[in-house]
């Protein structure tokens, strides 16, 4: 999952970012109202993380824009305004969810999780494949009903492939949903990744690789 | 029971009437006085004018008459009885007795039925003017209603509504409009008091959010080592000190918005000397040369407050200056003014930007370590020592604040006199940069 943080308070937007990158998202952080539309317009983000009061261009314009250019994302508000009239009118401006400041983390994930799975076709909030379940919000994966320990970008590219429901998913597309704007666009880690996942989850085999083309499950 | 209840219930309802009444709108008592009033004053000079005409009637038609010449006026000589000669001696009294006997009755007649005529035209010219009075005292009153009905729908919520009384330049228009200018004014404090509220609300819950996240994240983490913890205590307690920094300054400008309370003398020049030594490393980090020219000026007030407000001035002076910059201090007295003016290099300010930037939580420049509270805390302080504060953005940039306190003249003592004249004789004491 792609999370981009649109945050002004360096602190609070490092602090958000570690805890997510912890939970297998991929972050990217920008500063300001400018950076934070720029950034949305390349990359494909799955939920949105929107400071209000952004210097720049106001959350508030950002907030139509990216609604106005990207409906499939999903837009959480933060912000230290916490009076009812401020949450209408933050979820008037298009925003999909509003979280006052402050705010327990885990309700944070909790409601990212919910976000991304609203986002683009709905999914139930526990995968299944096969014998394999995956659960986003506990972040466990069973298979035959015996728990894998995976890690976190492994969880997350199984996660992005059992929620394509068999369909093929290209290395950029899993580079771009599970890694964030630092990972070097030629690595190979893709590769590797699904290497170690085919290990973890044991035989039979439910990865395909589909030459010249990507991944999906079978 | 029933009875009681009938009873109580008969009680209750002129109660039960007039509160319908009242319900209906305010109790027309003005109206209803004015218009006994304008009916009462015309009755009475309606009375004394009728009382007046009905005697000069009867004055008049009672007035004795010579019989005979009032005769020869008429053209009536003929009918004369000759002088001397009583006409008709059957009748007691004769002729002339006659005549007057009749028009007596007849003037009384008259004068009875004029004035039953007056009373009768006194009364329903009282009736019309009593519903000419209410009219006009309802249409003299409808403005008042206007204001009424204003005031009772503003509330804290609605402060934009507005009277805006048409007509004449008159003394209820007066009263409309002072009260339109008594609600621009609480609109106004009103809107700032939500602004400095949101604005605080806001200021105070970014560190906790800051904190709240570092703790959880740390604490959500199973595996977190020792530096990940430190690196979570380093963070909150960098936090904390953000928080305290605010809370001090908040507390500061609620201090000087309270009116002053002590009155202890204070010499602006040694205030300003302490906070220069204070904070000559920063402006040395800084990379900003600072002028000093302090001459003895000596405020009254609390000495605390007046320190932090020239503090401030200072602080702002070194923190939006530019490296090689210059910051200038000085204190003089003008007249019956004790002034100290800090005028600084930096970047080029919108005087328009300037203008507003003692309300709290304006800040030139977003995400530096200020909260945007120092020129408010020197606008109350200021205020609140009763003097008056400029604030000029130069075009060559940077900020040039002047504050004028009520001076106090100094003791005559020995040392006092020796201290103004060293400063005279050396007016300018070069604080080194």
């Amino acid at each position: 999952m792609r999370v981009l943080i649109a945050e002004d308070e360096r602190r609070l937007a490092d602090a958000i970012a570690r805890g997510l990158r912890r939970e297998g998202m991929a972050v990217d952080v920008a500063p300001d109202g400018t950076e934070a539309l720029t950034k949305a317009r390349i990359v494909r983000y799955d939920v949105l993380v929107l400071d209000r009061d952004l210097p720049g261009v106001h959350g508030d314009v950002v907030c139509k824009t990216v609604r106005g250019e990207r409906p499939e994302v999903g837009i959480l508000m933060l912000t230290a305004a916490a009076g009812l009239e401020e949450l209408v009118e933050g979820l008037s401006l298009g925003a999909d969810d509003y979280l006052p400041k402050p705010f327990r983390f885990a309700e944070l994930v909790a409601r990212i999780h919910a976000l991304a799975r609203r986002a683009g076709p709905s999914r139930p909030p526990v995968l299944h494949h096969a014998d394999i379940e995956l659960d986003p919000a506990r972040r466990v994966v069973t298979r035959h009903g015996q728990a894998v320990e995976l890690a976190r970008k492994e969880f997350a590219v199984l996660e992005a492939l059992m929620a394509a429901d068999g369909a093929t998913v290209s290395a950029e597309e899993l580079l771009e949903r599970v890694w964030d704007e630092h990972i070097d666009p030629f690595t190979n880690v893709v590769r590797m990744t699904i290497m170690t996942l085919r290990r973890k989850l044991g035989e039979p085999a439910v990865l395909e690789t589909v030459i010249g083309v990507g991944y999906r499950m079978v | 029971m029933r009875a009681s209840e009938a009873r109580r219930r008969a009680a209750v309802r002129p109660a039960a009437i007039l509160r319908r009444l009242r319900a209906a709108g305010p109790a027309p008592t003005v109206r209803l006085r004015l218009t006994a009033t304008y009916g009462v004053v015309f009755l009475l000079t309606g009375a004394v004018l009728l009382t007046i005409g009905y005697a000069l009637v009867r004055h008049n038609v009672n007035a004795p008459r010579n019989l005979h010449s009032e005769l020869q006026k008429l053209g009536l000589v003929g009918l004369a009885p000759p002088r001397g000669v009583e006409f008709g001696a059957p009748f007691q009294g004769g002729y002339s007795s006659i005549i007057t006997a009749v028009r007596k009755q007849l003037v009384s007649d008259a004068l009875h039925r004029l004035l039953l005529e007056y009373v009768l035209a006194l009364g329903a010219m009282t009736l019309i003017s009593v519903g000419a009075g209410w009219l006009l005292a309802g249409r003299a009153l409808r403005p008042l209603r206007d204001i009424t009905a204003t005031a009772r729908r503003v509330s804290g919520h609605n402060l934009g509504e507005r009277i805006d009384l048409a007509g004449p330049a008159d003394e209820l228009k007066e009263l409309a409009d002072t009260f339109d200018g008594m609600l621009a004014r609480l609109d106004s404090a009103f809107g700032s008091q939500r602004h400095f509220v949101a604005n605080a609300s806001h200021e105070l819950r970014t560190p906790l959010a800051i904190m709240r996240t570092e703790v959880d994240v740390a604490l959500a983490d199973p595996a977190a080592g020792i530096d990940d913890l430190r690196g979570m205590g380093e963070a909150v307690r960098e936090t904390i000190d953000r928080c305290e920094r605010l809370i001090e300054g908040l507390l500061t400008l609620a201090r000087s918005e309270s009116a002053v309370r002590r009155d202890e003398p204070a010499d602006l020049a040694a205030l300003a000397g302490d906070c220069l030594t204070d904070l000559r490393a920063r402006a040395e980090d800084a990379n900003v040369e600072v002028h000093a020219r302090l001459e003895p000026a000596r405020a009254s007030g609390d000495a605390r407050l007046l320190e932090r407000l020239i503090a401030n001035l200072i602080d702002n002076g070194i923190r939006h200056n530019q490296p090689g910059g210059f910051l200038e201090v000085s204190t003089h007295v003008r007249g019956e003014r004790a002034v100290v003016r800090v005028n600084n290099s930096g970047a080029r300010i919108d005087p328009e930007h300037a203008a507003t930037l003692t309300e709290p939580f304006r800040r030139l420049a977003r995400g530096g370590d200020g909260f945007g509270l120092g020129l408010s805390i020197v606008s109350s302080v200021v205020a609140a020592h009763g003097g008056s504060l400029r604030i000029n953005a130069p075009e060559t940039g940077g900020l040039d604040v002047v504050v004028e306190l009520p001076a106090v003249s100094p003791a005559p003592t020995m040392s006092n006199i020796s201290a103004v004249k060293g400063n005279v004789n050396v007016p300018s004491a070069l604080m080194p940069s």
